[in-house]
């Protein structure tokens, strides 16, 4: 019995797809092998049984029924196909690639609003941040004037210390 | 491939009388649409039904083979032999399909890695009609029926390829564009395809081994 790689050979030879120096090595074993012999004496008759297969024929009025579909198909030109696309077709554009273009769109869009709504709302907490501090603030902003006189805390609490200006302790002059 | 080799090609996929219809197709011709599909109906319906066993639907995705072509006639540019291109599309159609059945198992796909499987005992058939009938007087209609229970013991792209080998004469390096394979791996399907097909047969074609002499 041939090897795989034989039999790929011979039957190659019998479909006439050999290089000639490979079909003349096939050719010299058919001469001398009988075992060869036999084997392509028995994939031939095995292969022209197919022809006993009955020959399958278009019904009345396929093709134009086909012609009919095509024109239908052109007055509905978004007819949606049951059957996966072929890769070797450059699809034409259809329905669902519109929805999809426009839903794109609409995330897009959504996501633009959102991310401008969020960063409106991120300056506007920033800018009132300021103001909040002005607020907490407002009785030091309103004697000022009296502190930048004053100068410094330390001095502040050295008059405390001193006593100067203590009158509660001081007894009345007569 | 190199351009002076492409161009040579390109000239011989355009002298295709297919491709020269395609081309009038293109420039939105309906007759020479209609002679396209004239010439090729009863080549794919064939394909179909083997690949199948269902003439009905055989003819719908044909149908629907034509259809595509239809629609891609704007884009069409001739880079192979116009019968090459719609048998890539039949083979994608028909490889669908036949995934689609074999998920809801209307049609029992049972094809191993050999493609092989077992049929009925030839010398069982041949004791079913008589004893003292040799097996190689079983008539045409028994014959097509073990041989099409052969053919269907092949995997799916062995019974393509092979189908197309046998009634379309394609060359391997056709078989190959239109299944999307290397030409090796048609060379390979085609192999096992004719092995198992001679195993499946061959008792048919020597006899039962019980069978008397004559």
């Amino acid at each position: 019995m041939s090897s795989d790689k034989e039999k790929e050979e011979l039957i190659a030879y019998l479909d006439g797809e050999l290089p000639d120096e490979s079909a003349l090595r096939v050719e010299k074993s058919l001469v001398d092998d009988a075992a060869v012999r036999s084997d392509v004496e028995q994939m031939t008759k095995t292969f022209d049984l197919l022809d006993l297969l009955p020959v399958s024929k278009a019904s009345d009025g396929f093709a134009e029924k086909t012609l009919t579909a095509i024109r239908t198909q052109q007055s509905v030109p978004n007819t949606k196909n049951t059957e996966k696309p072929s890769p070797v077709e450059k699809f034409q554009p259809d329905v669902s690639r519109y929805a999809i273009a426009w839903g794109i769109r609409v995330v897009a869009f959504l996501g633009l609003m959102f991310v401008a709504t969020a960063g409106f709302n991120g300056a506007f907490k920033q800018s009132s941040k300021p103001i909040d501090e002005l607020l907490t603030e407002f009785p030091v902003i309103q004697r000022l004037d009296e502190y930048q006189e004053i100068g410094d805390v330390e001095f502040l609490k050295t008059l405390s210390e001193s006593g100067l200006f203590d009158e509660r302790d001081k007894a009345p002059q007569d | 491939m190199s351009s002076a080799t492409h161009q040579i090609d390109q000239i011989a996929w355009l002298r295709d009388p297919d491709v020269q219809r395609m081309l009038r197709v293109r420039d939105d011709d309906e007759a020479a649409f209609g002679e396209l599909v004239e010439a090729y109906q009863n080549r794919l319906i064939g394909i179909f039904t083997h690949v199948l066993h269902d003439s009905s639907a055989a003819e719908d995705l044909a149908q629907e083979a034509f259809l595509r072509v239809y629609r891609a006639r704007h884009r069409y540019q001739p880079t192979a032999k116009f019968a090459t291109w719609l048998f890539r599309i039949a083979n994608n159609l028909a490889t669908n399909r036949l995934r689609s059945l074999s998920r809801r198992k209307e049609v029992s796909m049972k094809g191993s890695d050999s493609g092989q499987q077992s049929l009925p005992n030839p010398a069982q058939l041949a004791a079913e009609k008589s004893a003292l009938m040799p097996t190689r007087q079983l008539d045409n209609q028994e014959m097509r029926e073990v041989v099409r229970q052969s053919l269907d013991t092949l995997n799916d792209r062995q019974r393509i390829a092979l189908l197309l080998n046998k009634f379309e004469h394609m060359s391997y390096a056709d078989i190959a564009a239109s299944m999307d394979l290397s030409v090796q791996a048609v060379k390979s399907l085609l192999t096992r395809a004719r092995e198992n097909l001679r195993l499946q047969l061959e008792p048919y074609l020597t006899g039962s081994p019980e069978r008397g002499s004559n």
